[in-house]
């Protein structure tokens, strides 16, 4: 009996003391200062995010040179540049559900910035491409290009 | 005994955990991560390829990969993050089967903490290619992939 109620015991504290390091170190959204500057250069070569699911769910999301979250406290400047190369995200699924979610020189609505906000986007010579493929599947596709405010919700 | 051994090993493993904070950065911190090109030290090129695969059956699996990033920290003023990929190849891959698999790739971005002012997040990705890929069968997949970003990109759900 004793012996038991020990093994009870070690086990639970054991859980516990597992969670709370878990609960203690999880991220949150970034706080950044004023004058945060975002540079992306993209030449001649290929940038991809691809996933493909069979009989399951794929959620592809490919973020560039963006505010996904988190709040800026000043100015923000993003620039993003893509020269003779091939920016592509795609989901594809087989009897599933597919989502491609594809953001470049973005502000999306769960981020903020307190201050101006410059967001230039060059494409030179190049393509940007969002797809998603579902057969006997759902799909949704996204494509977010020098934006702020949207998402895909 | 065997059970004491257990608990007391935990109890310093968590211990530690615990009295572990998230690093506290001074001004004019600076991230620079060279990834193949010319190598002024050797005076020739490199092409070698920074890659981060996993294969699995079956389970839960999770491939992170982070190049140049600040995670849960706290970071003064005029912090600068540079990332040059030249000739080279940055992969981060995963084939699954039967399960769920998160297939994270952040480049050049700060996920969470604080970060004072003059932030600077400079990305320069050359003849180079930088590939995130997932392969599922029977399950669930999520790949985020996130290049000179503010946020974390996988964050929400599913997975």
């Amino acid at each position: 009996m004793g012996i038991d109620l020990f093994k009870t015991l070690g086990l639970v504290i054991l859980g516990v003391l597992y969670v709370v390091p878990v609960l203690g170190t999880a991220a949150e959204a970034p706080h950044v200062g004023d004058g945060a500057s975002i540079h992306v250069t993209i030449g001649g070569s290929g940038v991809v995010n691809a996933g493909a699911a069979v009989a399951g769910y794929a959620n592809s999301k490919q973020m560039i040179g963006s505010l996904i979250s988190g709040n800026v406290g000043g100015n923000l400047n993003l620039s993003t540049q893509i020269k003779n190369s091939g920016v592509v995200n795609v989901g594809a699924a087989l009897m599933g559900s597919t989502t491609a979610t594809q953001a470049i020189d973005t502000v999306k609505l769960s981020g903020t910035a307190s201050g101006n906000v410059t967001d230039q986007v060059t494409l030179t010579g190049s393509g940007v491409t969002n797809v998603t493929v579902g057969v006997a599947s759902n799909a949704k596709a996204c494509q977010l290009i020098g934006t702020i405010g949207l998402n895909c919700n | 005994m065997r059970y004491l051994t257990l608990m007391v090993g935990s109890l310093l493993v968590s211990g530690t955990a615990l009295a572990l904070d998230a690093p506290q950065i001074g001004s004019g911190a600076s991230l620079t991560a060279d990834i193949g090109g010319k190598s002024d030290t050797v005076g020739g090129k490199s092409y070698a390829g920074v890659v981060n695969a996993l294969g699995a059956v079956s389970g839960k699996s999770v491939v992170k990969q982070n190049l140049a990033s600040i995670g849960d920290a706290s970071v003064q003023a005029n912090a600068k993050i540079s990332l040059s990929v030249k000739d080279a190849g940055v992969v981060n891959a995963l084939g699954e089967f039967q399960g769920s698999a998160v297939v994270n790739q952040s480049i050049a971005s700060v996920e969470g903490g604080a970060v004072g002012a003059n932030l600077k997040l400079d990305t320069t990705i050359g003849n180079a290619g930088v590939v995130n890929v997932v392969g599922a069968i029977g399950g669930e997949a999520k790949i985020c992939q996130s290049i000179g970003s503010i946020g974390d990109n996988c964050k929400d759900k599913p997975l």
